[in-house]
């Protein structure tokens, strides 16, 4: 399968394997080196299966897709099955997928602190699920938008869902780009068919972007939940294959896993406790030690109260027929969702222990290669070079479809937001034809899908981790008041959901600018910069990487003072949202 | 500030844009929303809804209450009590590790409870409700549900 060009990747190929890989056999050299070998074909054509599978439902979906109710809500004729493993693919990002494993690859116990975080965040979700549904009809602006029917409210949910959205998008565009560089072995000068680095990251960048596109130009949610769907399930058998794989390497023994991680990692026992990444202790420097623990605690915080204000996850549950499958979705979604992150564990330990985190750091320093890594060396040690080569391909051709279906629901989320609440609600004053909004869906998603392109060619070498923390910490400072005191808070008003909206926005994009993050931040050892920022410009005052423990404190106190503030009160459609919230009653009418 | 409301601003008939509702559809509109709003308020008096609003924040507020004191306990222990985390307990599983998994049992347990007390306690009673509401409006000649 090698295509015998003569290219510059192969010579730094050996160099490196030489240097780094000196047992690994030389198979391992043309699948993650930089020429196009067995692994890439298999990739290469796993990935365009998947693809001709989705766009096939795709088009079927299309066919069944008449009005607004079947572009924004699927129909709503999903069970609560279905939905659940569609949450559960909406959810489990190559974030969750590369990038924790990677983590406790690399990190050991406080990569799994991260995936606890994302799992008990769904306990908050699964009380105001069914009270979402039986509430809003396609986007987060149809909550508060029962009780104040005023465009105002709808332009700041607008405001917000698209910037979450974006900055989500973008983060996993990144993700697939650089994805693409290590799985084609390009990250250290190779080229691929005459493209170099960064020609096929940019490359990734775009055709996952037009595909996603089309997904949801042509298919709506309902093209979006099935291909939600299928990767869940592809997604968790492979997840499965590998964990079974790990542990029959130690003989299904977990406490042989550990010791062999913690010994492989060079840190010891250290590895298997938190401390080595989030809230690290600096000795002598009690300030710098307390505002690092902070920050964890601030991490926490932002992943649980995160989650239930993603605007792509809350449109989910208008998929299902009424609020006790939206309830029982969630609890479905729980078990898988649990049952991953415990699998990430023995994947993330399991490349700590066979493939070992030098080896790992030598590909990609953040992590995120540790479990293609992981794969290709099990598949070597069960079945040989074309083992390695199949097992290879199939777990990067699994964290494609990952990526690729998670910005998808990204996209539809968005754009119903700017079709339902910008055209339809705004521009149409609550009016529309639903041809017309429809059709304005199709083109915003066509909109943001080529913003996202652009942005994330732009932002090829931003910390992708970053991107996404910030995505959950607006929504947990931003979209989180509104929909908690919407639901529960008599005296809410619209001038309390722009507050809270633009308050909890700003705030955390203030404290985001000012922290280590963008500027002041330097390696202590060897005084590199380690911020955006280029090191002559220092605003840093702010002293946390995470701005949750700040930001959504301050969103829900902008909420409240802004509703002090006015006068406006409607108890009467409060009484009515509180009914139908509870019962359901009225909210099959639309 | 001017503050518009959503579809009811807009002149009838001012552009090519109007959506086709038949003559009084306005007043038709208004009169079907002051309806559900008095029903929904007779609703929320209904000792049956105030069962069910109570038992709903009972539930809730347990869940919630729960699984915030158990993650926030882990997150303090795991920034401020390091010795006590690292305690190994059978060779290389140490507190921390436990207490991990020990997170996604809680999860567990906690969901799996509220979905049942859910489908036991609170299903029931909604449709309940629901059903009353839908056979008041049909004894009153309209059909809401």
């Amino acid at each position: 399968m090698d295509t015998g060009t003569p290219d510059p990747g192969s010579a730094t190929y050996a160099g490196s394997a030489t240097r780094l890989l000196d047992t690994a056999a030389p198979d391992l050299g043309s699948a993650l080196g930089g020429q196009f070998g067995v692994a890439h074909a298999w990739t290469v054509g796993l990935c365009a299966l998947f693809v001709l599978v989705t766009l096939a439902i795709t088009i079927r979906a299309r066919r069944t897709t008449k009005g607004a109710v079947d572009f924004y809500a699927g129909g709503r004729g999903f069970s609560s099955t279905q939905n659940g493993l569609a949450l559960t693919g909406d959810y489990l990002s190559a974030a969750s997928f590369l990038g924790i494993a990677g983590m406790i690859a690399l990190q050991g116990y406080d990569g799994f602190l991260y995936s606890i975080g994302f799992l008990v965040a769904w306990l908050l979700v699964l009380p105001m699920a069914q009270l979402m549904r039986n509430t809003g009809r396609f986007t987060m602006a149809d909550l508060p938008a029962f009780r104040m029917r005023r465009m105002r409210v709808r332009l700041a949910c607008t405001v917000s869902t698209v910037t979450v959205c974006v900055f989500y998008l973008v983060a996993q565009m990144v993700g697939a780009g650089a994805l693409v560089s290590v799985l084609l072995g390009l990250h250290d000068g190779g080229t691929f068919l005459g493209l170099s680095a960064g020609q096929a990251r940019t490359g990734a960048i775009v055709l996952v972007g037009v595909l996603m596109i089309v997904y949801v130009m042509y298919g709506g949610m309902k093209a979006a939940t099935w291909l939600q769907i299928i990767k869940a399930v592809v997604l968790l058998s492979a997840t499965g294959l590998l964990t079974v794989m790990v542990l029959a390497l130690y003989a299904f023994d977990p406490r042989a896993l550990l010791s062999g991680a913690a010994e492989a990692s060079g840190h010891g026992q250290a590895f298997l406790e938190p401390g080595l990444r989030l809230g690290v202790e600096v000795p002598g420097e009690a300030a710098q030690t307390f505002f690092n623990k902070m920050d964890l605690i601030s991490l926490g915080l932002a992943l649980v109260l995160g989650t239930v204000a993603l605007p792509h996850i809350l449109i989910r549950f208008y998929t299902v027929t009424d609020g006790r499958a939206a309830r029982s979705s969630v609890n479905r979604t729980i078990v898988m969702v649990g049952a991953f992150y415990l699998m990430t564990l023995a994947l993330g330990f399991g490349a700590a222990a066979i493939v070992g985190s030098e080896r790992i750091m030598s590909l990609d320093p953040s992590g995120n290669s540790a479990v293609p890594m992981l794969a290709e060396e099990l598949g070597r040690l069960t079945a040989g070079p074309v083992g390695a080569a199949v097992l290879l391909a199939l777990i990067s051709a699994v964290a494609l479809a990952t990526i690729l279906a998670v910005i998808a629901s990204l996209t539809l989320a968005s754009s119903s937001s700017i079709a339902h609440d910008l055209f339809g609600h705004i521009l149409m004053w609550g009016r529309p034809r639903e041809s017309q909004e429809v059709s304005v869906a199709r083109f915003s998603a066509c909109v943001i899908g080529a913003i996202s392109i652009a942005l994330a060619v732009q932002a090829q070498a931003q910390n992708v981790a970053f991107l996404v923390g910030l995505a959950f910490a607006i929504a947990a400072a931003a979209n989180l008041p509104v929909i908690v005191l919407t639901m529960f808070w008599r005296r809410f008003n619209t001038k309390g959901v722009e507050w809270g909206i633009y308050g909890g926005l700003s705030t955390t994009l203030l404290l985001m600018l000012f922290s280590p993050v963008m500027s002041g931040k330097t390696d202590p050892v060897t005084g590199e910069n380690l911020s955006m920022l280029p090191a002559w410009i220092d605003i840093q005052f702010f002293p946390m990487e995470n701005p949750a423990l700040v930001a959504v404190p301050v969103g829900f106190a902008c909420a409240v003072i802004g509703s002090l503030l006015s006068p406006e009160r409607n108890s009467a459609r409060f009484t009515e949202l509180r009914v139908r919230s509870l019962t359901g009653w009225g909210a099959d009418r639309d | 500030m001017v503050e518009y409301m959503e579809g009811t601003s807009r002149r009838r008939g001012d552009g090519a844009g109007e959506s086709p509702r038949p003559a009084g559809g306005r007043s038709a509109r208004m009169r079907a929303e002051a309806d559900m709003a008095h029903a929904c308020e007779r609703m929320s008096v209904d000792p049956r809804f105030v069962k069910l609003r109570r038992r709903f924040a009972l539930q809730a507020g347990v869940l919630v209450g729960a699984f915030l004191f158990s993650y926030m306990s882990y997150l303090l222990l795991s920034a401020y009590a390091r010795d006590f985390m690292s305690v190994q307990i059978v060779d290389s599983v140490n507190v921390a590790l436990l207490m991990g998994i020990g997170q996604f049992l809680l999860t567990f347990v906690l969901a799996w409870a509220f979905g049942r007390f859910s489908a036991h306690s609170i299903d029931p009673l909604a449709e309940e409700i629901r059903d009353r509401a839908r056979d008041e409006d049909t004894i009153n000649g309209r059909v809401i549900g």
